[in-house]
Formats: C-alpha cells, sequence, structure tokens
C-alpha cells in the first residue's frame, strides 16, 4: 500500500477526513478488501488511544440510568412457541451486555484495598458475559447475522437475528448450544422471525453450560428437535 | 466468534477526557450505550474488536458533545494539563480489577513510547475532535506535516505493540 493511501486510511481512521475526501475514499473502500482491512486494523490502534485516558470513576447511580434508558428503548418482541422454558426471567440481551460493561468500572473504586480487588477476581463477574456473532451458512440469504449475548452465571441469553427469512408454518429454528461436555449441541429453544426476518428473544437452553465454544442455528421441524437434524442456518464460534 | 465482553472499562474515563464535565461525561455515556443497545445487531466481530466498537461509539457521541458546546479550546487544555498530571496508581487498581493490567501496561508503554509530537496529533484528534486543520494550527505546524505524523503516530504505535508482546 503507498503512503498517500495509508495516510488516508490513518486520518479516516481517526475520523479526520473532510467530507468529500471521505466520500471518495469510502467508494475506494467498496472495492478494495486489503483497504478495508488496513482500516480496521489503524481503527484497532486509534481505540487504543482511549488507554491514555487517566481513570475516573463514575457514580454508581449511573448504572441504573443506563439500565432505565435501555428498558425505555427496548421493544419486546413476543416469545414465539417455544420449547425453551417461558417462566425464565427475561434478560434484556444488551442491558447484560451494559451491566457487563458498566460493572467494569462501576464497581471498582479507587479507594478499595488489594484484598477487595482479589475478591471480584475470583468472582469473574466481568467474565460472565460472553457475545457471539453468528455468520450465515445459508447460500440464499448470505445477510443473515445474529448476535448472541450468553450469560453464563445466569445461564440465560438473548439472540437477535436479522435477515433470516421466514420458515414455513410446518418449521422452527432451533438454537443450539455447543459444548464440549456434551456429545450432542444443547437445546436453546425455538423460534420464528418476523416478517422482515428479525427477532429479539431471549433464551435459556436445557442443560447447564460450562462452557459455551460455539452458537448454532438451524431448521428444524415445527415444535423443534432433540438434536440438531435440520440444515445449518447461521453459525458462530 | 465468541467474545468476552469482560473489562470493558475504560469508556467513561475517554468520555470524561474528552467532555471534562462529569454531568455530561455521564449523560453522553448512557447516549452511548443506548446506542450500543440499538445497534447491536451490526456489530461483526470478524471485523473489529468489541473493544475498538464500543470505544468508538463512546468517543463519537462525546466528540458530538464536545463540538455542541462548543468550548473545544479550553477542555482541549484541560485534557492535555490532566494526561500530564494523571496518577497512575488509581488506573492500575482499577484496571487490575478487571484483568486487565497486563494488557492496559502494555498499550500504555507503548502509547508513552511514541514521539511527542505524534502522540500530540492524535491526541488532539482523538479526544480533541479536532479537524486536521485545527490540528495543523495549535500545533503550528503545515498541515501536510500533522497528515504524516498522525499516519507514523499510528503506525509506531502498532510496532511498539508488536515488539512489546514479543
Amino acid at each position: 500500500m503507498n503512503e498517500a493511501l495509508e495516510e488516508q486510511a490513518s486520518l479516516y481512521a481517526l475520523d479526520l477526513l473532510e467530507p468529500s475526501e471521505c466520500t471518495a475514499f469510502e467508494a475506494a473502500l467498496e472495492s478494495d478488501p486489503a483497504l478495508c482491512e488496513r482500516v480496521e486494523e489503524l481503527r484497532e490502534l486509534a481505540a487504543k488511544f482511549a488507554h491514555g485516558a487517566p481513570w475516573r470513576q463514575p457514580p454508581p447511580e449511573l448504572e441504573t440510568r443506563i439500565r432505565d434508558a435501555i428498558r425505555a428503548t427496548k421493544t419486546v418482541t413476543p416469545m414465539p412457541p417455544a420449547r425453551a422454558d417461558s417462566s425464565m426471567s427475561w434478560l434484556p440481551w444488551a442491558l447484560a451486555a451494559c451491566l457487563a460493561l458498566t460493572c467494569a468500572f462501576l464497581v471498582v473504586d479507587r479507594t478499595q484495598t488489594r484484598k477487595q480487588l482479589a475478591k471480584l477476581e475470583e468472582r469473574n463477574v466481568f467474565a460472565q458475559v460472553q457475545i457471539a456473532t453468528l455468520a450465515s451458512q445459508l447460500q440464499t440469504s448470505p445477510g443473515a447475522t445474529a448476535t448472541v449475548v450468553w450469560d453464563s452465571e445466569k445461564q440465560e441469553g438473548v439472540l437477535k437475528v436479522t435477515n433470516v427469512p421466514p420458515t414455513d408454518a410446518d418449521k422452527d429454528y432451533q438454537l443450539w448450544i455447543v459444548d464440549p461436555e456434551y456429545k450432542q449441541p444443547v437445546d436453546a429453544g425455538v423460534f420464528a422471525v418476523s416478517n422482515d426476518g428479525t427477532i429479539k428473544v431471549p433464551f435459556k437452553p436445557k442443560e447447564h453450560i460450562g462452557q459455551a465454544n460455539a452458537f448454532a442455528v438451524s431448521l428444524e421441524k415445527k415444535g423443534g428437535s432433540p438434536k440438531a437434524e435440520g440444515p445449518m442456518v447461521l453459525l458462530g464460534k | 466468534m465468541l467474545v468476552s465482553i469482560a473489562a470493558r472499562g475504560r469508556s467513561f474515563s475517554m468520555i470524561y477526557q474528552i467532555l471534562q464535565d462529569q454531568k455530561e461525561s455521564e449523560d453522553v455515556m448512557q447516549e452511548a450505550f443506548v446506542q450500543m443497545w440499538k445497534k447491536a445487531s451490526t456489530y461483526d466481530g470478524s471485523r473489529s474488536a468489541l473493544f475498538t466498537w464500543a470505544v468508538m461509539i463512546s468517543r463519537n457521541k462525546a466528540i458530538d458533545r464536545l463540538r455542541a458546546r462548543q468550548r473545544r479550546s479550553r477542555t482541549v487544555d484541560a485534557a492535555a494539563a490532566e494526561l500530564e498530571a494523571a496518577p497512575p496508581e488509581a488506573t492500575e487498581q482499577a484496571d487490575d480489577a478487571l484483568g486487565r493490567s497486563e494488557e492496559r501496561l502494555r498499550v500504555r508503554s507503548a502509547l508513552s513510547s511514541l514521539p511527542v509530537p505524534q502522540r500530540e496529533a492524535i491526541d488532539l484528534a482523538f479526544f480533541g475532535g479536532m479537524t486536521q486543520v485545527e490540528i495543523s494550527a495549535r500545533l503550528g505546524a503545515p498541515l501536510g506535516t500533522v497528515k504524516a505524523r498522525i499516519r507514523r503516530g499510528l503506525l509506531s504505535l502498532r510496532d511498539a505493540l508488536e515488539v512489546a508482546t514479543s
């Protein structure tokens, strides 16, 4: 990559291109995967400058405010008929993510003793939430995608699906969690997407998940299958 | 790809560094998280790290707020002063609790190894939300020089991180 282009990419990564330059650069990005990759690398580097900011403790009540704000924006899609436990507590998936994010700085007080910090590490509260991005396995719907937020401590998660084609009336999509402890992927419930191909739905697996190595969605008979039999639709690992 | 979202506690500190105002920082933090919630389905783990995604959303919100209130000059000066005077201990304790101490130290060490003119130019862009022209004016350096410093600064950071890793 020549220096001039790399310079443009660097400026783009820091949102420094003028509007006209930006338009031209984004046009170039669309046809140049190598350039895209370079921009991502530069953005990752730019983001690291955040580490240069001195630590600042936010007030504890900010977490509550964020929770409330997210609750106020959420649009809950009715849970479709599913074999998953419908009595489970609803875990707003982004709340889980946000909670983990906010906890990371809300629970830590700079005056805490090393002992208290060690306790926090033992609880490992920050490591309990994972995000998986599931990619399409469908040639007919390459744009299908999903995001899973999984809270291993609560054994609950939320699945958010986009651009997945609606199923026939006699079919359901079924979510699976791959845990090496089990020979077969663990059933995490069935769901149906709305007409626009989206859904946001909480789930709770049938078995205890010790290690979620991957998440998958398959197309199964109505009501779901005890083990995955239908074609794979989405996979994230 | 599974990504643990542990230890993403830099956002508030970064937002405060940009805005230098507690109340506004809290408001922006809230806005940023709500936006993450709304845009979560667009997050592509194969393209960027969750840290980068979260940081950039938070930064953009903070920069928008900064520009809106047009107090850039004063806050950047204050930010620069605070960067110089930052007590490292507080950061270390917080990040230790997050299990991120090693990574943080590695990055901060790499950042501190950057030549001052390069670090300065990128700080003004990243925390100050300045344009190329504004950075040029602030530093009294030609525009071409500023662009080159920014490019070299990012590449220097990459090299420094690679050295720290090896």
